[in-house]
Parts: C-alpha cells; sequence; structure tokens
C-alpha cells in the first residue's frame, strides 16, 4: 500500500501481513489434508485461494477462521504468533468467515442477524434498544452498499440479499477488535447468478478499503477478475503464487489440474466450421417469459444463448424441449414442424437435455449408472419391446469408455459418482441414441471441477464435429464466448444481439455484455 | 437461475441414507428383513402350538393369504411410485357385490366384466389425479367413499349368496395335489410381475418416477401415462382379489372386503418397500403379506378376538415406517 505508516514501530521488523502462516499441516484420519503451507495475508488486499475440491482450500480457511487448529506450523496475526480458540475468539481478534452455508435466522430483523452475538451497548437490562441496534446494523449494510434496511425481516430476502447481509455481519464482528478485519468468503459465488455476482465483486471492492479479503473460489474467471493476488493450490499443499494481471486461464489451469494442457481449456482447436444445413428453426416463439423469439441452428454448430437471470433464456430451452408450454410461433427441425407438448415428445424427435439442477432434476441418485444412461433411450438396449440385458452392458460399457467416466462399476449408484462423472452419463444418455440431432445444454459445468469442465468442453466440441447441433446456455461469459459458433443475447425474454464467434475472432465481453444488461 | 434446494427431490435424501443407513433400514430396503420375520413368526407360532408345522396349517394359511396377497401388489405398485391408494380395498368390495349378482345371470362372462371394470376404475382414479394433479391420497379417499356407497347400493346393504353360476369361480379355492390352486395363482402372478417389472423398460420408469419424478419426465418417461397404466393394474389386482373372495366365501357384502385396506398396505411396508417411493419389489410384497398372515394366525391362536386384529396392523404400519424412513428428510410425502 502506498500509505505511509505513521506510528512507526519500536524493533526494525515492520509489520507487513495481516496473517502469515508458515509451514502449516493439518491431517485428518488417513488423509493428510494440508502439508508446509506457507501464506501471508497483506493489509488491504483481495487475496484469492483457489483449487479444485478436494485441494485443501477448506481446510486451510478452516485453520484461518479459527475452527480447526493446525498440526503443525505457526501461525502470526498482525506479527505476534496466534492460537485461535474457535470462531468467537477469531472474531474477537478481528477474523471472521462468511460461511458456504448460509447461517442467518429466518424469523427475526435483518438488523438483529447484523449484530448477532455482537450486540454490545444495543442490548441493555436484557432488552433491546431497537433504535441503536438498528442505527448500528445499519451503518454495516450501507458500508457494504447492500441497499437493504436494517429493520426489514430477513425471511424474504433472496439468496443474493441473504450473502450481503452475512458480509455485513461479518464486518461487524470482525471490527470489534480494534485492528482491521479480516473477512474470509467460502465460495461465495456458487449460487449466485451472474448480476448478483458483479453486486458482490463491488461490495467486495468496497471492503477492501478497511479489510483484508480472502477470497476462496474454483472459477478461475472470477479469482483472475477480483483478486489482487492469487494462491494455487492442490493436493494439501501451495502450488503457485501469482498476479492476475500476469497469468492467463489457460496457465492457472495447469496450475490447478497439475498437468499441461496442450489443447487449452476449450479446446478451441478442435472448433471445427458449422455445416451449412439448417438444423433447428425457431420462429415467433413466445411464451410467458419470452417473447416473438426467432434464430436458427446449423448441423455442427454451437449456439451459446447469454442472459442475465430473468432473460428467459433458460425458459426458452425448456420450451423447445417441451418442458414448458409455449403460446405462439414454431418450432423446425431439420425443416419439420414439431410442437412438443410434453419433453417425452422432444425426445421422440431426437432432441436432448442437460438440465441445470444436476442432481435435482438430472440424475436419478439411487439408481445405478447403467439405469440413468439408459432412461431416456431404453429402445436403445431393447430387443423388441423387451430390454436386452447383454444390448445393455455392451452399450453402456461402450459409452463408460467413451467418455471416460470414473466409476467402479455399472450398477454403482449415481450418488457415488463425482459431479463431473455424474454429468457426463447425463451426456450419454443423450449421446446413446444414434438419431440425436439437438442437444439443450443448461450450465452443463455448474458445479463441476476445472478437469470435469475442461472434459465437457472437449465432448461438446466432439460432438458438434460429428454434426450435432447444441443449444447452450452457459455458465459465464467467457464459457459462452469462447464454446460458441455463435452468440445470441438475451434481455427481458427478447433476443437482443447476435455475434459471430471463432477461433481468434471472438465477441468482446464488453459487446456481448452490453447486450445482457 | 438460482439453485433450489437440493432437498426439494425425495432422490438426494437416499444420498445420505445410503452413508448413514443404519444395518436394519439397508437389510429392509433388500427385502430381507420380511424373510427373516417369516421365519421367526412361524418359530414361535409352532413353538406354542405344534400343529401348526402340519401341512394342512400351512396351506390352509396360504390360502388365506392369497386376496391380501393380490391387493398388497396392487398397493405395491402404486407405492412404488411415491404414491398411495385407499381406494383397492372398497374396489374389491364393490367388484365382489357386482360377480356375486351377476354370476348367476352371465356365468363366467362376468369374471371378465369384473376385471376389464375394476381396471377401468383404476384409469379413471389415475387420470383424475394425473390431470388434476390432486394428490393421491385425495382422490383416492374420495373413490373409497363412492366405491362403498355403490357397493352398499347394489348390496342393498346385505350380503348377497352365490347359489347359480357358482361352478365358474368355484376351482379357485380347490387344491391340487392338496396345494391351494388359489395361492399357485397368486405366485403365477408375482412371477409374471417381477418379470415385466425387470424386462419391460416400463418398471424402471415406475422406480424412476418413484425415486425422482422430475428427473423421470426430463428423461423423456412419459410419467403421467406410467402412473395411469400403474393404477390400471391396481384396479385389476383389485378385481382379482375380488373373484378370489367371491370364491372363498360363496357370497359377498358391501364391506367384504374393506377390513384389507389396513393389512394390505402393512404387508407393503413391512415387506420392504420405501412409503416414499422407487424402493419395492412385487416378491417381498408377497413376503410381506405371508408376514401379516402369519400374525393373524398367530393372534388366533393366542385368542386375540379378530375385530381388536386392526389394532395390531395400525402398529405395524407406523413401527415399520418409523424404523425404516429417513427422518433427516422433511415430511414424508404420500
Amino acid at each position: 500500500m502506498s500509505a505511509p505508516m505513521l506510528g512507526l514501530s519500536e524493533s526494525d521488523q515492520v509489520i507487513t501481513s495481516v496473517i502469515e502462516l508458515r509451514k502449516v499441516g493439518k491431517s485428518f484420519p488417513g488423509v493428510r489434508a494440508l502439508h508446509n503451507v506457507s501464506i501471508e495475508v497483506r493489509p488491504h488486499e483481495v487475496l484469492g485461494l483457489i483449487g479444485e475440491n478436494g485441494a485443501g482450500k477448506s481446510t486451510l480457511l478452516k485453520i484461518l477462521a479459527g475452527i480447526q487448529r493446525p498440526d503443525s506450523g505457526t501461525f502470526f496475526l498482525r506479527g505476534k504468533r496466534a492460537f485461535l480458540q474457535g470462531v468467537a475468539d477469531a472474531n474477537r481478534r478481528g477474523v471472521s468467515m462468511v460461511f458456504q452455508e448460509q447461517s442467518l435466522l429466518e424469523s427475526v430483523s435483518v438488523a438483529e442477524n447484523v449484530l448477532l452475538g455482537n450486540e454490545g451497548p444495543s442490548i441493555r437490562f436484557g432488552l433491546y434498544r431497537w433504535s441503536d441496534l438498528n442505527r448500528r446494523a445499519q451503518k454495516y449494510l450501507d458500508d457494504v452498499g447492500s441497499g437493504l434496511k436494517a429493520s426489514s425481516s430477513t425471511h424474504r430476502l433472496s439468496f443474493a440479499k441473504r450473502q450481503m447481509v452475512e458480509v455485513a455481519k461479518a464486518l461487524a464482528s470482525g471490527e470489534r477488535s480494534s485492528d482491521e478485519p479480516v473477512i474470509l468468503l467460502d465460495e461465495p459465488t456458487s449460487v449466485l447468478a451472474h448480476e448478483e455476482i458483479q453486486t458482490l465483486f463491488s461490495i467486495v471492492r468496497e471492503l477492501r478499503k478497511r479489510a483484508s479479503v480472502i477470497f476462496v473460489s474454483h472459477r478461475m474467471e472470477e479469482v483472475l477478475e477480483i483478486c489482487d493476488r492469487v494462491y494455487v493450490m492442490r493436493d494439501g499443499a501451495v502450488v503457485g503464487e501469482c498476479l492476475p494481471a500476469e497469468v492467463t486461464l489457460d496457465d492457472l489451469f495447469t496450475m490447478m489440474v497439475g498437468k499441461d494442457l496442450s489443447a487449452g481449456y476449450y479446446h478451441e482447436l478442435k472448433q471445427e466450421p458449422a455445416q451449412p444445413q439448417s438444423r433447428l428453426e425457431v420462429r415467433g416463439l413466445s411464451s410467458k417469459t419470452f417473447r416473438d423469439v426467432t434464430f436458427s441452428i446449423a448441423r455442427g454448430e454451437v449456439v451459446s444463448l447469454m442472459g442475465v437471470q430473468e432473460s428467459g433464456r433458460e425458459d426458452l430451452g425448456r420450451a423447445i424441449f417441451g418442458a414448458l408450454p409455449t403460446t405462439s410461433g414454431s418450432i423446425l427441425l431439420d425443416g419439420k414442424a414439431i410442437a412438443p407438448r410434453i419433453p417425452a415428445q422432444a425426445v421422440r424427435n431426437g432432441i436432448g437435455y442437460v438440465p441445470s439442477e444436476r442432481k435435482v432434476d438430472g440424475a436419478v441418485l439411487s439408481m445405478s449408472v447403467a439405469e440413468n444412461l439408459t432412461l431416456a433411450h431404453p429402445e436403445q438396449i431393447s430387443r423388441g419391446a423387451l430390454l436386452d440385458p447383454r444390448r445393455e452392458k455392451a452399450a453402456v460399457q461402450e459409452w463408460i469408455k467413451t467418455l471416460n467416466v470414473k466409476t467402479p462399476s455399472r450398477h454403482t449408484p449415481m450418488r457415488s459418482l463425482s459431479g463431473g462423472n455424474q454429468q457426463k452419463v447425463l451426456l450419454a444418455k443423450w449421446l446413446i441414441d444414434p438419431d440425436l440431432r439437438l442437444l439443450i445444454l443448461d450450465t452443463p459445468t455448474r458445479g463441476l471441477d476445472v478437469g470435469a469442465k475442461a472434459d465437457v468442453y472437449a465432448l461438446v466440441r466432439d460432438m458438434a464435429a460429428r454434426g450435432l447441433a447444441v443449444l447452450l446456455i452457459a455458465d459465464t461469459l467467457e464459457e459462452g464466448i469462447a464454446m460458441s459458433h455463435r452468440v445470441l443475447t438475451m434481455k427481458d425474454g427478447r433476443l437482443t444481439g447476435e455475434f459471430e464467434s471463432s477461433p481468434g475472432a471472438r465477441p468482446s465481453r464488453k459487446d456481448v455484455l452490453e447486450r445482457m444488461v | 437461475m438460482t439453485s433450489a434446494p437440493a432437498s426439494t427431490s425425495s432422490d438426494t435424501a437416499t444420498t445420505e441414507r445410503a452413508v448413514h443407513g443404519s444395518r436394519l433400514r439397508r437389510w429392509h430396503e433388500k427385502g430381507l428383513a420380511p424373510v427373516a420375520v417369516i421365519v421367526v413368526l412361524v418359530a414361535v407360532i409352532g413353538a406354542y402350538d405344534n400343529s401348526f408345522f402340519g401341512a394342512q396349517s400351512i396351506m390352509s394359511l396360504f390360502e388365506q393369504t392369497a386376496p391380501l396377497a393380490l391387493l398388497a401388489i396392487a398397493q405395491g405398485f402404486v407405492i412404488l411410485t411415491g404414491r398411495i391408494t385407499l381406494a383397492n380395498a372398497a374396489l374389491a368390495s364393490l367388484a365382489g357385490v357386482v360377480l356375486a349378482r351377476t354370476l348367476g345371470t352371465w356365468g363366467p362372462t362376468s369374471v371378465v366384466v369384473v376385471l376389464v371394470g375394476a381396471t377401468l376404475c383404476g384409469v379413471l382414479i389415475g387420470w383424475l389425479h394425473v390431470t388434476t394433479q390432486v394428490p393421491s391420497f385425495i382422490v383416492t379417499l374420495g373413490f373409497l367413499g363412492l366405491f362403498a356407497g355403490i357397493s352398499l347400493a347394489v348390496s342393498k346393504a346385505d350380503s348377497f349368496l352365490v347359489t347359480q353360476g357358482y361352478g365358474s369361480i368355484e376351482w379357485i379355492f380347490l387344491r391340487l395335489y392338496g396345494f391351494p390352486i388359489s395361492f399357485l395363482l397368486v405366485l403365477l402372478v408375482t412371477g409374471l410381475l417381477m418379470v415385466v417389472l425387470k424386462v419391460l423398460p416400463w418398471g424402471r420408469e415406475i422406480k424412476a418416477i418413484g425415486l425422482n419424478e422430475r428427473a423421470a419426465a426430463f428423461s423423456g418417461v412419459r410419467t403421467n401415462r406410467v402412473v395411469v397404466t400403474v393404477f390400471a393394474l391396481s384396479g385389476l389386482l383389485s378385481g382379482l382379489a375380488a373373484v378370489f373372495q367371491v370364491s372363498q366365501l360363496q357370497s359377498a357384502g358391501a364391506t367384504t372386503s374393506d377390513s384389507l385396506l389396513l393389512p394390505s398396505i402393512a404387508a407393503v411396508i413391512v415387506g420392504g418397500s420405501a412409503i416414499s417411493g422407487g424402493v419395492g419389489g412385487v416378491g417381498r410384497t408377497l413376503c410381506g403379506a405371508l408376514v401379516i398372515a402369519l400374525l393373524r394366525v398367530g393372534l388366533d391362536l393366542v385368542g386375540v378376538d379378530s375385530a381388536f386384529q386392526p389394532i395390531l396392523y395400525g402398529v405395524i404400519v407406523i413401527l415399520a415406517i418409523a424404523a425404516t424412513v429417513d427422518r433427516r428428510r422433511g415430511a414424508t410425502v404420500a
């Protein structure tokens, strides 16, 4: 920081870091979660912590927050050796954490939540002094730029607003100490929509003026966007420290996954030009949430549909799949009009759909890999009307091999698979049909590890190269732009823009974003 | 789109169930528990009354089980989809009354008429349920009243003795080389339905619907159609149970089968099907029916009046579900 230090320290050791961990290790029965981890947190910086699931981010964060104590190594807090005795102790010393699972009380006001356990002078003789409580809580709510009123009730707030309350709460408890607080954010964006993430980022930038922020994520784009400095973790160790300005997505990916990705994260070299024949034509399609949508997808073409949360893009995907009623307009597949009223009719026409809620709408978690893989197209494993176990075995094993699904056996229940492998099974469920013509993918990489994401990207490229039309409702702007032949933008239920996109000639994020908001 | 809480799916609950489930629950879900219970019950009853091990009493036990087993299987299919039916026993009573009244004039044809009619009643129930989206519990509760009323009207609240035409159904309760034909037929039906569940995609679709109806629909399963066929099958089996019962009693009254409602649900649960759907089978339901029938024999032996026996069935249903349900989940859907 450029501001000169006012008070001269007595010793010649100038305190430059708020927190410093030296060679910290932590083991659980059978697992070495962390070993030899040394990091430092500097004043007024947003420090990124990135790694795949299981890399040790959560354990490290728990040690920082005082929830767990390291087995070895030393913990310095503002230059002094510290032994945090739990969350409350950490709070007292100005370290507070915003948990991934929200912890707000539903039935009380926002103010009560913000100052929970930190009421101080706002309670006198065991009674709330409401005006004082609201005034103090309001200050923190304003500080984080939430635009919320302290006296409003909590249970009506959206998920994103609740998170703002959580941040205000963390700030409030962090500021109990006289020093500047450290706020830990554990994967705060994982369930936020794009515009909510932007709001969160502006809050984080606001926080930086008076605190240090540690931002944990497994989304590389976000870390590059918001952080001043990034530690990359893998297998319980810090494998890299970098400045976002100096690294690319592919660099970060290579560090996280630990193997060189010659094809690039998005496998852009695999993109082949779309074929001339049109596959899907949507003409003037309308429903409750979108109006007069007209576009087409050619064979072998990946079209990204970008838009903010209420833009209607998910609903458009569902309507083409017959899962949502339309009010007017027509859908043509290979020139033939179809009007699916239920998904079963779309499926019979060679349309597949991967929903964004993988575990709720996509997989039947208690059923086996084989049963999930064949649920949509039993005719592919039948002889006449009867299921043929031999055909089933052959088909399922072939797809498990083709997509490199990591599963102990085809009889393993879906719930035992990792998210990435589940998603591969859900993609294979459609690919098993040789007559598959159109695949609608609703945020197919949401919640996946970067390695699994790259696998899905490679798969989408392969499918397109074989002539399949793909409608991609992308999770992030980067993904939508990098994966597609064409980007369509939606806003308030209408198509607002169209951009050609090919390797080396991608539309800019700014241009696309402008049409979305 | 913000993510909905994952717990909205009945299926995500199973995730934890598998990981943390008690041994009892895992046993139960494999359908092994009822077999063990049968062994214990047979041993206890045998110790109490040695004559129970005689071929006669075992055969008569099988005979008594037949109508209950059919109604339990009818219920089991509906429960497999995550629904429940309260109308089956009342439908069987109605079918019995109609059969008893028409056998004299139509002969064997009336058996066909009753079976087709019961199937159509099932179709009607299923169709109303899926089109109106009224919970199956409510729809079938309504039909319970409807069937009971019609039964009373048709029978004029009197028990009806079958004299003419009884020959066309009497054979069901005869014995073949000492083995009751009725139970042979039940075994045949059980075996047939087990095979059907295994080899038709329909069987998987039923389970998928019971476990995660949204995922099934998004996979192109015609969920409404499957549910209607399940209710149709359930109606058919209820009609068959009525035929068995008229054959056994040579008479029919407006409420003859009504008392089988609770035991048939108890049989499904005791057999090891999950009340929330998706887990279960035909064979284990037959085992459950045998457990209930054994209990009945045991209670008779001890001298408990049959009027009090429903108390036990009620307790069994609640205990069996309490012992096996996943309590981390919110409310159980019926």
